[in-house]
């Protein structure tokens, strides 16, 4: 049986089951804050199992052949109308059920699986810049400073810059208003209107792109589509498009290198499923820009015809 | 050429299928056959193996694909693909037609889980002739609770059920895209609630009389689909029956209510059972380059079809309803 | 859409200038857009196990039948 670990809200989990049915495979979808009954039993071998209950329906460990980790992490749901607690109460139970959680995540680790449950959203950006490096792929000049100082030389020497949030762009919203930021080019005019000395932010030599290419990873596979820019904008960050039509994408076959490039970075970080993004500037280089272990694939397999809903179920069915 | 943008060639001139702008641009056949020439070679090579002569007019071509952003010039073409023509769906039936006039008597409740176990996402239901609010509720109500995602209701207007009313059946029933009033003393259009993806709850008023399934089969350009989802099932399948199901005003299973042939009553055979069979299906395989007069059209890839009202009622037979001569590239 | 000016930032956190150096340099290039408030919540779609999602999303891309003629349709603004 087929578990899949997502959320309410994930289309694209929905798919994939419409694929898993036409195979006639047995499929659980358990969506986070679903979790409604637990039970574990560690029996005098030391075998540990352990059975759900979740929107009606229910499972055992040992039915389970293949894990896909789509989304969201395993919650128990703590009605807060029935079980009013104080915070120190809600503090130990949380804690106490993620002793649960992470141990349900090793009992599932030694099956085969998509996805991984210890990489959530949050690669380390910075780590992965050495690791690109590493794998043969190009990486920006690239600085993280507090000083003016720095930032001047480093301006003075790169020519132009651009700024972004170091692990994610900030943004917010109130009744009113949504605030929002891209990677933004910094001109010597707002260098010189600095403060002295800042909150540690990243800078990195602009690239000029000539297109983006976005890249789902599934199990050593790569699932390439070139996005072009319209724009100064949009060449700078490929979300910043001003004109009335989305902006041109088309599928992609990375070359060889980079494709083995990309394989041992995946194999690096202990994912076979995400999404990469890479720029390509004139000279034919390629930059990394960033890995998401949960990929949004659901644009690049219709635009490219990938079928990656299909190739996911297949994936599933080993 | 970017790999949405697909030429089509009719017999007197052709088209380029914007299918990710959902648009479309005629052209002549010229400027695809220069379209197949830079798909095979650099330009330059191009350029010169058309000559001197035709310089201007070449260069002409190429300006203006890449000013509508058709084209692209790149120094690595190998790495741009065309698309993957295959098209393929895990449902057995993606889509089905349910007719009903005052003699019907379907089963909505039990019509509705026969279409969810067949994986049907979207439906149509075609009401005929005048049914009460209360009526129209349980049948939108019937598929509640299915993986059913989009249901359009055509019913007859009257003065007994207001506008209110009708903006309720969409607000309380999000599964609704299409509400059209037909037979309706005035035109109007409401359009429906959107979200980042879709436009949800559309209510059309139209004056049209919509009576029976004999009014089915138009062929306009307003209902062409460019898209990239309807292209690939153009090109490999029939763009009107594949994997749909129908019942008639009768009970009856069809391919569509329109067809003569029926594969028994709803009250004797399911749905499932029809669905499965190969002479069900295989109509699903006749596609637009086997249609005769349709094969030489340039939009038969957008095109909508109908094989139950077609000419000298061959099942190869170009759409009766279809004005248009792609031998002289003219509308009648 | 209007380019982020330091009073944009400022009013959400009650920053000084000299606070600045209190947040990464990406806050003084931030944008905002008006945003309208969202509409009232549909129905939840609940199927085996399998749909949940609030508001279903059509996704057909062709007409189940062509009956209504779309031509000698005027739309009527509003």
């Amino acid at each position: 049986m087929i578990l899949i670990i997502s959320d309410h809200h994930d289309f694209s989990t929905s798919r994939v089951i419409d694929w898993l049915i036409h195979f006639r495979v047995e499929w659980f979808r358990l969506n986070s804050e679903s979790i409604a009954s637990f039970e574990m039993k560690i029996s005098k071998e030391g075998k540990i199992s352990f059975r759900v209950v979740s929107e009606g329906r229910s499972f055992g460990s040992e039915e389970v052949t293949y894990v896909w980790y789509r989304h969201g992490n395993l919650t128990y749901h703590i009605d807060p109308v029935h079980f009013p607690v104080s915070d120190k109460i809600r503090k130990h139970i949380s804690y106490e059920w993620k002793t649960i959680a992470n141990h349900i995540n090793s009992i599932l680790s030694d099956l085969p699986k998509i996805g991984n449950p210890s990489q959530g959203d949050d690669l380390n950006k910075i780590a992965l810049l050495a690791k690109a490096a590493a794998v043969g792929l190009s990486v920006p000049e690239t600085i993280i400073t507090d000083s003016k100082a720095d930032l001047i030389r480093f301006q003075l020497k790169q020519g132009r810059i651009i700024t972004k949030g170091i692990q994610r762009n900030p943004a917010y919203t109130d009744d009113h208003t949504a605030y929002f930021t891209h990677t933004k080019e910094v001109d010597t005019e707002q260098v010189s209107n600095a403060p002295d000395y800042f909150f540690p932010s990243i800078f990195q030599e602009l690239i000029i792109k000539v297109y983006e290419v976005r890249v789902f990873f599934l199990m050593d596979t790569c699932y390439a589509m070139a996005t072009f820019p319209n724009s100064t904008a949009s060449a700078i960050d490929i979300r910043n498009n001003q004109g009335k039509f989305p902006l041109r994408s088309t599928p992609y076959v990375l070359p060889v290198k980079i494709q083995n490039a990309l394989i041992r970075l995946m194999a690096n970080i202990d994912l076979n499923c995400g999404s990469i993004d890479l720029v390509v500037d004139e000279n034919d280089n390629f930059y990394l820009l960033e890995v998401n272990a949960i990929g949004q694939y659901d644009d690049v397999s219709k635009r490219c015809n990938y079928q990656l809903d299909r190739e996911i179920a297949k994936g599933l069915i080993g | 050429m970017y790999a949405a943008c697909m030429p089509v060639r009719g017999f007197a001139r052709g088209t380029i299928c914007d299918l990710e702008r959902n648009k479309l641009d005629i052209v002549s056949n010229e400027l695809i056959e220069v379209i197949e020439e830079c798909d095979q070679h650099s330009l330059d090579d191009v350029f010169q193996a058309y000559g001197d002569d035709n310089r201007q007019v070449l260069q002409s071509y190429i300006d203006w694909l890449l000013a509508n952003e058709y084209a692209f010039k790149t120094t690595t073409p190998e790495r741009f693909p065309k698309l993957e023509i295959e098209y393929q769906r895990p449902e057995v039936i993606t889509n089905a037609l349910i007719d009903v006039n005052k003699h019907s008597n379907h089963d909505f409740s039990s019509i509705s889980k026969s279409l969810d176990a067949l994986g049907c996402k979207d439906i149509q239901v075609r009401l005929f002739d005048y049914l009460n609010i209360t009526s129209l509720l349980e049948i939108v109500s019937a598929f509640d609770e299915t993986g059913i995602k989009s249901v359009e209701l055509l019913c007859q207007y009257s003065d007994e059920i207001s506008e209110n009313e009708i903006q309720r059946i969409c607000q309380s029933f999000p599964r609704v895209y299409l509400l059209v009033v037909h037979s309706s003393p005035f035109l109007k259009e409401i359009p429906g609630r959107s979200d980042s993806l879709s436009t949800m709850g559309n209510i059309l008023y139209t004056t049209q009389k919509i009576v029976s399934e004999d009014h089915c089969g138009l062929i306009r350009p307003s209902q062409f689909s460019i898209n990239t989802e309807t292209y690939l099932e153009s090109k490999n399948f029939n763009s009107c029956l594949n994997q749909k199901i129908s019942i008639d005003v009768d009970g009856v299973i069809k391919n569509c209510p329109s067809m003569r042939f029926g594969y028994g009553s709803i009250s004797e055979i399911s749905l499932e059972e029809v669905a499965t069979l190969p002479e069900f299906q295989r109509i699903w395989h006749i596609n637009k380059d086997q249609i005769k007069v349709c094969r030489d059209c340039e939009f038969r890839y957008i095109c909508t079809d109908c094989r139950a009202y077609a000419e000298g009622d061959s099942p190869t037979g170009k759409p009766s309803k279809c004005n248009y001569d792609p031998y002289t590239a003219t509308w009648s | 859409m209007e380019k982020g000016k330091d009073s944009d930032y400022k009013k959400l956190n009650g920053l000084t200038e000299k606070q600045l150096e209190q947040v990464s340099f990406i806050y003084g290039l931030m944008e905002s857009r008006a945003i309208t408030p969202p509409e009232q919540e549909g129905k939840e779609v609940i199927s085996r196990n399998h749909y949940t999602r609030k508001y279903p999303v059509y996704e057909h891309h062709k007409p189940i039948s062509k009956i209504i003629d779309f031509d000698i349709l005027s739309y009527v603004e509003g």
